[in-house]
């Protein structure tokens, strides 16, 4: 039998409409609310959720970003969320969300609560960050005329900055992945305000999505290098004479027998050196090098230390060797791990030898 | 009195133009007809009327009347048909003749008004179907050059020539298109347009038909294999079949460096793409995908929208409408009135509409684009189709966002690509796919290579 051409139009349509639930998002432009960052506390075992919100501001023909806060208390966050929700008359909107910043507290006690909330989100973004503030409040109070919104500030920071800071540029995304699937430790990087200023350093790492302990900035640059972030620099020091080397790249491998050998093939430059340290010296070039395998080698042994005895897992040393080598199973915790370090730095901008430099 | 006379005289009782004379040399007797709307009067004065008044001894009227187009009728029901034509019948016993005394009723040969370009022949068609002819065989210098004459039309008898190059057309196409002509059954051909509406009579917006009044651009077409309808009294010529690319460029780009029309082609085309997509992108990205927008941008829509009262969609219809009937009235004044349009549009679109909080600017800016883009298309057929397919995007990106656009997109897609001019396919030379015509018409490449799609005589030197 020959379906008639109506028929079959009339069948598609219903099917496209009734079958692809798309015609369920509309959203106005004007009833939408949209949310720079979510600041989430805990007092007298109620959650409190501050909601930075845009809104704009027109002054003859200048138009200017701003933002302000909405707060609500509930005794989950979905409950504090809808609180603050309701003072406003409009719909809010996730999608651009720049930061997530919650307390200590919550951390130690409500991350799960947490990542539950933003995982049952659909309409959210992916790419933002999540940090922990010691004090909300007083972030909260930091906005000035010169970063008029927290959240962008906060995320311009961490896009911009990471690369020579002690900030981990990973997203929302890749926390996300290591809450869910265990095969890396969290670690959350901690926002506060020194000297009125925004400041993101220091930071927290978890095991199996427990606080277990704090790294330094030091250490998160050590981090970073794991990392394969390009553009870190780190100081040394070699007779009581100050220089920095700046890595440009960083590769790793595992090589795995009944120990774990992780070697590490660095490419840096001189980027600074204190007065009385001869860069032409092909000499003092070989001992830069071997002082900052050395001392590359001892930082990255203490970083690990400190780890394993927190059995905390954030560089994903052990996915690393079930990826190389799965049924032979070894363990970061239990096992040796020997750290090797192969250095090459240039003077900035130039290659040592070709230049005739002295002997 | 003549039979013949009574009939011409009856047949024509109320037609005031009808002029005859009566002429007695010796014992013959000439009844000459005319009708003085369609012929000239000097011409049948000095032609026929002088050449018989003033000879005594006419044997063979053929070699005494100078004029070129002499011809003897047999059948007295052509009669009615050469004096519509011009011509002047003398009748002497049974003998019928016609004369041509057409009078110059046609303007002069002028500037193309609906293809003006920058570069190349400024000479465009006019009515008279024989001066166009004669503009095309000026160019085109060759005994191959062929034409096929029909007349359509119970009352107007309208000639239709259709012209081709024998050694370059595919003759199925001719075949086919002189098929179509023949089984046209109808009143009145006015014009190319009613003639292109019949050849063309399907429901899909998009014209297969292209209609031209360059006779550069006619024996192009001729020259790639392609068919041309003439019509007495229309100043445009149809090409036969015509795909989508070639509503998109005009025969002027033949005229610069390749390199320098490159650029433009590519840009006619994105424009077209713009021309149906951009207000629907608008309303899905703001209704639906706001994850798709930046930040600034967004917020910036955001007040923009705010003191608007109605749903995006309807602010978009406002302003297709408005711009719509702009366009119209644009088209439809006369010229010196276009400006005082313009600037009541331009008022209206710009401030008013967004004082009165009836649009966002950012709609403006939208619509702006739209048409813009859509202005770089004269033929007006394309334009329509452009219309529709925008409207269609329109509601689908309404109802389902980006998704939607998605949805329109493949729709469009597929009624383009199973669309077909004659019988050959509409997106020629994209899909099928013919990379030598693709560079020329797509980039303005030179080639020396006909498309094997539209002719089996491929090489250019066969001519």
């Amino acid at each position: 039998m020959k379906i008639p051409k109506i028929y079959k139009i009339s069948i598609l349509i219903l099917i496209i409409i009734t079958l692809t639930g798309c015609n369920t998002n509309y959203k106005s432009l004007n009833d939408m609310s949209i949310i720079s960052s979510l600041l989430i506390d805990k007092k007298d075992d109620k959650f409190i959720t501050y909601i930075e919100l845009y809104k704009e501001e027109k002054s003859e023909n200048k138009s200017k970003k701003l933002s302000y806060y909405i707060t609500g208390t509930g005794h989950n966050i979905e409950d504090a969320i809808n609180n603050a929700s309701s003072l406003i008359s409009k719909e809010l909107y996730l999608v651009h969300m720049n930061t997530v910043i919650f307390s200590k507290e919550i951390a130690q006690n409500n991350l799960e609560d947490v990542f539950n909330y933003l995982e049952t989100k659909v309409q959210i973004n992916s790419n933002y960050y999540i940090l922990i503030s010691d004090n909300i409040k007083e972030l909260m109070d930091s906005k000035n005329e010169d970063n008029p919104i927290l959240g962008e500030k906060i995320s311009n920071l961490i896009k911009y900055s990471s690369n020579n800071g002690p900030m981990i540029n990973y997203d929302y995304l890749e926390k996300l992945k290591n809450y869910v699937s265990n095969k890396k430790d969290i670690f959350l990087n901690k926002v506060e305000i020194e000297n009125k200023n925004i400041t993101i350093k220091n930071g927290y790492y978890f095991h199996n999505n427990n606080l277990v302990g704090t790294l330094n900035n030091d250490e998160l640059k050590l981090l970073n290098l794991f990392s394969n972030f390009n553009n870190l620099y780190f100081t040394f020091k070699i007779d009581n004479k100050q220089y920095i080397i700046k890595i440009n790249n960083c590769d790793i491998n595992y090589k795995l027998n009944n120990e774990i050998n992780i070697n590490l093939n660095i490419k840096g430059n001189i980027y600074y050196a204190d007065k009385g340290l001869d860069l032409n010296n092909v000499d003092l070039i070989e001992k830069i090098n071997s002082h900052t395998k050395y001392s590359l080698k001892r930082r990255i042994e203490e970083l690990l230390n400190k780890l394993i005895n927190n059995k905390s897992d954030i560089i994903g040393i052990n996915n690393y060797i079930y990826k190389i080598n799965g049924y032979q199973k070894l363990d970061m915790f239990k096992d040796k791990i020997n750290i090797n370090i192969d250095v090459k730095t240039n003077k900035k901008g130039l290659i040592q030898s070709t230049l005739g430099g002295s002997k | 009195m003549n039979k013949i006379v009574n009939q011409i005289q009856n047949e024509f009782k109320s037609c005031n133009d009808l002029i005859y004379k009566k002429i007695k040399i010796k014992f013959k007797t000439y009844h000459i007809f005319f009708l003085e709307t369609l012929s000239s009067s000097d011409k049948v004065n000095n032609y026929v009327l002088k050449g018989i008044s003033f000879n005594n001894n006419i044997n063979n009227i053929n070699k005494l009347l100078p004029s070129p187009n002499f011809i003897n009728i047999k059948n007295k029901d052509q009669i009615n048909y050469y004096l519509c034509n011009g011509f002047t019948i003398i009748i002497n016993n049974k003998n019928i003749y016609a004369v041509e005394t057409k009078a110059d009723l046609d303007r002069s040969i002028s500037e193309p008004t609906t293809e003006a370009n920058l570069y190349g022949p400024k000479d465009g068609l006019v009515e008279n179907i024989q001066k166009n002819l004669g503009l095309i065989k000026r160019r085109l210098k060759t005994n191959h050059l062929k034409n096929k004459i029909i007349i359509v039309g119970r009352q107007t008898k309208s000639i239709i020539n259709i012209l081709y190059i024998d050694n370059i057309t595919d003759m199925k196409l001719v075949n086919k298109i002189e098929k179509k002509l023949n089984n046209i059954d109808i009143d009145s051909i006015l014009d190319a347009g009613i003639l292109k509406k019949i050849l063309d009579g399907n429901n899909n917006p998009f014209p297969t038909i292209k209609l031209t009044e360059r006779p550069d651009n006619i024996c192009s077409s001729l020259l790639n294999g392609k068919v041309i309808i003439l019509i007495d009294g229309s100043p445009y010529a149809l090409i036969l079949p015509s795909f989508l690319i070639d509503f998109i460029n005009p025969i002027s780009d033949e005229y610069s460096k390749y390199i320098n029309v490159s650029f433009l082609k590519i840009l006619r085309i994105i424009c077209f793409s713009l021309a149906i997509i951009v207000p629907g992108f608008y309303i899905a990205i703001t209704t639906y995908n706001q994850e798709t927008i930046p930040i600034p941008l967004l917020l910036n829509f955001s007040t923009q929208r705010s003191g608007v009262p109605f749903p995006a969609i309807i602010e978009a219809l406002i302003m297709i409408i408005i711009c719509e009937i702009l366009k119209e009235s644009d088209i439809r004044f006369p010229n010196n009135y276009g400006s005082a349009i313009s600037i009541l549009g331009a008022l209206i679109l710009g401030e008013a509409a967004v004082n009165a909080g009836i649009v966002s600017p950012v709609m403006i800016i939208v619509i702006a684009i739209t048409y813009i883009s859509s202005l770089l298309f004269s033929d007006t057929e394309i334009s329509g189709a452009i219309r529709i397919w925008r409207v269609i995007f329109l509601i689908f990106a309404t109802f389902f966002g980006l998704y939607g656009i998605s949805l329109a997109l493949i729709a469009f897609l597929i009624n383009i690509t199973s669309y077909k001019s004659m019988y050959l396919n509409y997106t020629f030379p994209f899909e099928p796919n013919d990379k030598e015509y693709l560079k020329k018409l797509a980039l303005g490449k030179k080639t020396n290579k006909r498309s094997s799609y539209l002719t089996n005589n491929t090489t250019k030197s066969n001519l």
